[in-house]
């Protein structure tokens, strides 16, 4: 999609020439986007929320020098990867378990379709997501979970289309490894199935 | 086809049988090791679907939206406060608009990636101001009676 026929870049434009609700128009579309992304970059609710906000804040600041090379989410995305990568390293001691010394391992009473389960497995996710290396998470959040493409997702990180294969590759490794006991759950409930 | 361009497709979390199509699916019939790294990839898949989306929590737009009222007015006070600024700022705040615009200014990307140094560059948006106010605050009071001429 062309930057001039992507309708938030538009609403961006409207916003830079002082169309206020054009912004809020602009948070309603993507709030939800931007803290999903935001918490599991950071591993927890509150960082998520509290990073998510800031992003919102500096797309604000943006409009009077905003000048439309790229669709909006790429712009948007990139605003906020930025961010997470800075709070990730401003609070790097709260993510001293980088190292994969965790223990992400199932409570031994719980199955993989108990509701508790289901929570426990969701806390240990995202702790590990959050404790991918910067642009391995990055790069697999915006394709997995935001649906980027991997061209859209290399134009975010400012890396090659190339090197965003390799990311999602080494990151989707590191999860397997990490989480090895719910995929053994989860290869379980597949066979079961 | 090879076990490497069907284990390439899987580790970017691609179904072989769409990715590579018929060949993909033939080699998966009679390759054990790529049904166990498709069946891996799609454990994988069940647990990233574990963390679905949600809403933030209640409150959030309010928090969100006092914030904004908040920076809007800081930047205000900023604004009034400009003409006592101290010439390290200003100078630091030059420093950053060169290396901001060194870095082409005009890119939407460069900008998201620059963001904390707008708010300097809004203030050296209002330099003239600045400069009017320093000047006039050294000038010399006899030069300014001196132009005045006698009363």
């Amino acid at each position: 999609m062309h930057p001039e026929t992507d309708p938030d870049v538009l609403e961006m434009l409207a916003f830079s020439r002082g169309d206020e609700e054009a912004f809020v128009r602009l948070y309603r579309t993507w709030r939800d986007r931007v803290v999903n992304f935001a918490r599991r970059m950071l591993g927890d609710a509150a960082s998520g929320e509290e990073a998510a906000q800031e992003v919102f804040l500096r797309l604000y600041e943006a409009r009077k020098r905003y000048e439309p090379r790229s669709r909006f989410s790429t712009f948007l995305y990139r605003i906020a990867t930025n961010h997470c990568l800075k709070m990730r390293e401003r609070h790097d001691q709260r993510f001293t378990d980088r190292d994969g010394e965790m223990d992400l391992r199932p409570s031994a009473a719980t199955g993989a379709e108990d509701h508790a389960a289901q929570g426990e497995l969701r806390q240990a996710l995202l702790r590990a997501l959050s404790a991918l290396p910067d642009r391995q998470g990055a790069a697999l959040l915006l394709c997995h979970y935001d649906g980027l493409s991997y061209e859209e997702t290399a134009e975010v990180l400012g890396v090659s289309e190339g090197a965003v294969k390799s990311l999602v590759h080494r990151a989707r490794s590191a999860l397997m490894e990490r989480l090895g006991p719910w995929m053994d759950q989860a290869k379980g409930l597949s066979h079961a199935v | 086809m090879r076990c490497e361009e069907v284990q390439d497709a899987l580790a970017l979390g691609r179904d072989p049988a769409h990715a590579l199509g018929a060949a993909g699916r033939e080699h998966l019939e009679g390759c054990g090791d790529c049904r166990a790294a498709l069946a891996a990839e799609a454990a994988l898949c069940r647990v990233l679907a574990a963390d679905v989306d949600t809403e933030p929590r209640p409150g959030f737009d309010t928090r969100f939206f006092a914030r904004l009222a908040e920076r809007k007015a800081r930047r205000r006070r900023v604004r009034w406060m400009l003409g006592g600024l101290a010439l390290p700022a200003l100078a630091a705040a030059a420093v950053a608009l060169v290396l901001f615009r060194g870095e082409d200014a005009k890119s939407d990307l460069e900008l998201a990636m620059n963001l904390d140094l707008v708010e300097d560059l809004e203030l050296l948006g209002r330099l003239d101001e600045v400069e009017a106010f320093v000047d006039l605050r050294d000038v010399d009071e006899a030069e300014i009676e001196a132009v005045r001429g006698p009363r």
